[in-house]
């Protein structure tokens, strides 16, 4: 069943175009990849999605309701942005979350934070790069919507804190919501997408099913990305 | 679990879970992971790991009792079909490699001697 649904999206930065006429239609249950260069477009969708971003042309709406504040309580949002005053400890964050989002679970969080292996009472002063990304990642799960963004939640961190991410976001996958994550990651997020968006200079170049992928045409994604952008 | 990346998962872990059925890892009537359990295993997307149940039950090599989960079926005879039949595919593929070799069957059942003497 769709839910977000785009029509020629357009938004421009004086003469440069960060979005192109680009047209797509979600599903619920399908996790996304979003896939392409650096300034290709990845985060002023996500952002335009958001509300954050107003588009120049086109339209967007989520559940038949126009893009706007008011759908952001469907959707949630991890940017690349780091967001923490260092002082603070997981469990100020967690509660200050919870009183800002009507729809955050602090029940669901603290499940999370285990699973994420973080725990609430140090400060975010003392956590490692990847353990302030996997509390970021937490953050976004732990509301209760239909639809979750993750820009480049495996961007510049450890290999046990990738993998403690992907488990969580299987984990959190249902028939019920959709999952759109941007990232660079290939090889270590095809297993976990369904569908993959490639975008070029602000356009939708290509729409790929992994599994259709590999059946029909026995390749991968990266071998995939090497086509798409011809290096 | 390692996987081709340029092959269907799906279908590697099919190939996987038959093999475990067929040498009794998962024994007949054994309840199966839930999908997520699965997904989380392989770290693979949860509708890939639907598809593998989907798939196994068309096959008659599992059953859902709704509610409960996915078992293996307990019926013998599936189970050891199951095993001829990955047997089977083994053999016609060696035997269609060594065809593109130029190695007649008699030849290749001769080296196959010699080399389990060799052991």
């Amino acid at each position: 069943m769709k839910n977000l649904i785009i029509n020629n999206l357009t938004k421009g930065y004086f003469k440069k175009k960060a979005l192109n006429n680009f047209s797509y239609s979600f599903k619920k249950g399908i996790v996304y990849g979003l896939i392409g260069p650096n300034g290709s477009g990845k985060t002023t969708l996500m952002k335009t999605i958001y509300g954050l971003v107003k588009p120049t042309k086109g339209s967007l709406s989520f559940n038949n309701n126009k893009i706007s504040f008011k759908t952001r309580k469907n959707i949630a949002f991890m940017p690349t942005e780091d967001i923490f005053i260092p002082s603070l400890t997981a469990l100020d964050i967690l509660k200050f979350y919870n009183n800002n989002f009507e729809d955050f679970s602090l029940e669901k969080a603290y499940q999370i934070l285990e699973n994420m292996k973080l725990s609430l009472d140090e400060k975010i002063e003392t956590f490692s790069t990847g353990m302030k990304m996997r509390l970021k990642v937490t953050l976004c799960l732990a509301r209760n919507v239909e639809f979750y963004m993750f820009d480049e939640p495996l961007n510049g961190i450890d290999i046990i804190s990738k993998d403690l991410i992907k488990n969580t976001i299987i984990s959190m996958t249902t028939k019920d919501n959709t999952i759109l994550i941007s990232s660079h990651a290939l090889n270590e997020m095809e297993l976990i997408l369904e569908q993959v968006l490639f975008l070029n200079e602000g356009s939708l170049i290509r729409d790929i099913n992994l599994e259709e992928l590999r059946d029909t045409e026995n390749k991968s994604l990266e071998s995939v990305y090497w086509e798409v952008y011809n290096v | 679990m390692d996987f081709k990346k340029n092959t269907p998962i799906y279908l590697q872990i099919i190939d996987k879970l038959k093999q475990d059925i067929s040498l009794k890892i998962l024994q007949p009537g054994e309840k199966l992971m839930s999908t997520r359990e699965l997904s989380i295993k392989f770290k693979v997307n949860p509708n890939t790991v639907s598809r593998v149940y989907k798939e196994l039950e068309l096959e008659n090599i599992v059953f859902t009792k709704r509610g409960m989960g996915t078992f293996v079926v307990e019926d013998e005879t599936t189970l050891k079909d199951l095993k001829n039949k990955m047997a089977n595919d083994i053999i016609t593929k060696f035997i269609c490699d060594m065809k593109d070799l130029n190695i007649s069957l008699e030849e290749s059942i001769n080296m196959l001697k010699k080399i389990e003497e060799d052991r």
